[in-house]
């Protein structure tokens, strides 16, 4: 049966990772990966966070998204510097998510550098953390930077990981759907006008539905397979921090972004 | 209000123009428009040509546009038929 592999982060192992490069899974829960303690503390402050910076007045997201900017570079390397400042003041005095991402990968292929991805010198922005409340829904649709970032020199890469660490719960809702169909380029007739594509496109697709998630949880993926995220129920907002992982299999380098 | 349309490059016609298979109309645009248009580039914010029209060729709106949506915002149709419009990619992301 198609579907992910749960595991605790004492089992994240380089077998696990490798399945999903391989398409042999979708994706892997690694349950408890980051101390529910911590992220209580980031909740907490992102709840506090100015939202003055918003042009609505309620805060989204916190940090810029490669995918949101395709021909906006120079916009978009100056919302990651600022990114990197608000991380430090929300993960000040804790241990950084990001950081222990990138520990537990790194630490899973030695033969490989591990660093945030870099251009011209510039850093790309080291993740984004997305503010879901409730009605909020994500359709379906995929990440792959090969094709959407062309722009970038990010689009060099042989693969694609996405991780999302979740923070915070909703009540209800929430819940991940990974398709067994991976996006290729004439599917782009099925698209939607604003964002991801037609549920025409995967209605006849096997699926698997991830549910449950507590504060904690990582969840690495191959974004290529067409995703979506169910209608967040509950009054609570559903919290997390996200990043994609880009492999070069000739350079023996995994580098970072969001 | 500019009239829009979206859908998928289908044939590159020169280094300014192409054919667009149209999926989508915005609700109250003024006029009609067909399964397939020829539309000219007055402009373009696409991931991948440059943003000098001098630098524009055939081969790099083939790699841009071909089987790609896009959205256009059209400024007029000419006497020929075809459309001129500013061309865009359309939601690549966002969330």
């Amino acid at each position: 049966m198609w579907g992910p592999l749960v595991v605790n982060r004492l089992q994240l192992n380089k077998i696990g990772l490798q399945s999903i490069l391989s398409d042999k899974i979708p994706a892997m829960i690694i349950r408890n990966f980051y101390d529910e303690k911590s992220c209580q503390i980031i909740a907490d402050r992102i709840e506090n966070y100015s939202q003055s910076n918003f042009q609505n007045g309620k805060l989204r997201h916190i940090g810029p998204f490669l995918m949101s900017h395709t021909t906006e570079k120079k916009k978009y390397f100056e919302e990651a510097k600022e990114a990197q400042r608000e991380f430090e003041k929300i993960f000040h005095g804790i241990k950084n998510p990001i950081m222990r991402i990138y520990e537990s990968i790194s630490d899973k292929f030695p033969d490989h550098s591990m660093s945030l991805a870099r251009e011209f010198k510039n850093d790309y922005s080291p993740a984004i953390i997305r503010i879901h409340e409730k009605g909020k829904s994500i359709p379906v649709h995929k990440d792959n930077v090969r094709y959407e970032g062309k722009e970038y020199a990010l689009s060099e890469i042989d693969r694609q990981l996405s991780c999302i660490l979740h923070l915070q719960e909703s009540e209800g809702g929430g819940d991940l759907v990974m398709y067994n169909r991976q996006w290729r380029k004439e599917d782009e007739r099925f698209r939607n006008i604003d964002f991801g594509y037609s549920s025409r496109l995967t209605e006849s697709s096997e699926f698997c539905k991830m549910s449950n998630f507590n504060a904690g949880d990582l969840v690495i993926m191959n974004p290529n397979y067409y995703h979506k995220v169910t209608e967040i129920t509950g009054n609570t907002p559903r919290i997390t921090l996200g990043m994609f992982l880009g492999f070069y299999r000739k350079d023996c380098k995994i580098v970072a972004w969001a | 209000m500019t009239d829009i349309i979206w859908g998928n490059g289908s044939k590159v016609l020169s280094a300014n123009s192409f054919l667009l298979d149209v999926t989508h109309r915005k609700d109250g645009n003024k006029q009609d428009y067909s399964d397939s248009e020829k539309i000219t580039m007055t402009s373009a914010d696409l991931p991948g040509l440059p943003q000098n029209q001098s630098d524009w060729d055939e081969e790099s709106l083939k790699t841009c546009v071909i089987d790609a949506f896009l959205k256009c915002e059209v400024s007029q149709r000419d006497e020929t038929g075809v459309i001129l419009a500013k061309v865009s990619h359309s939601g690549a992301g966002g969330y």
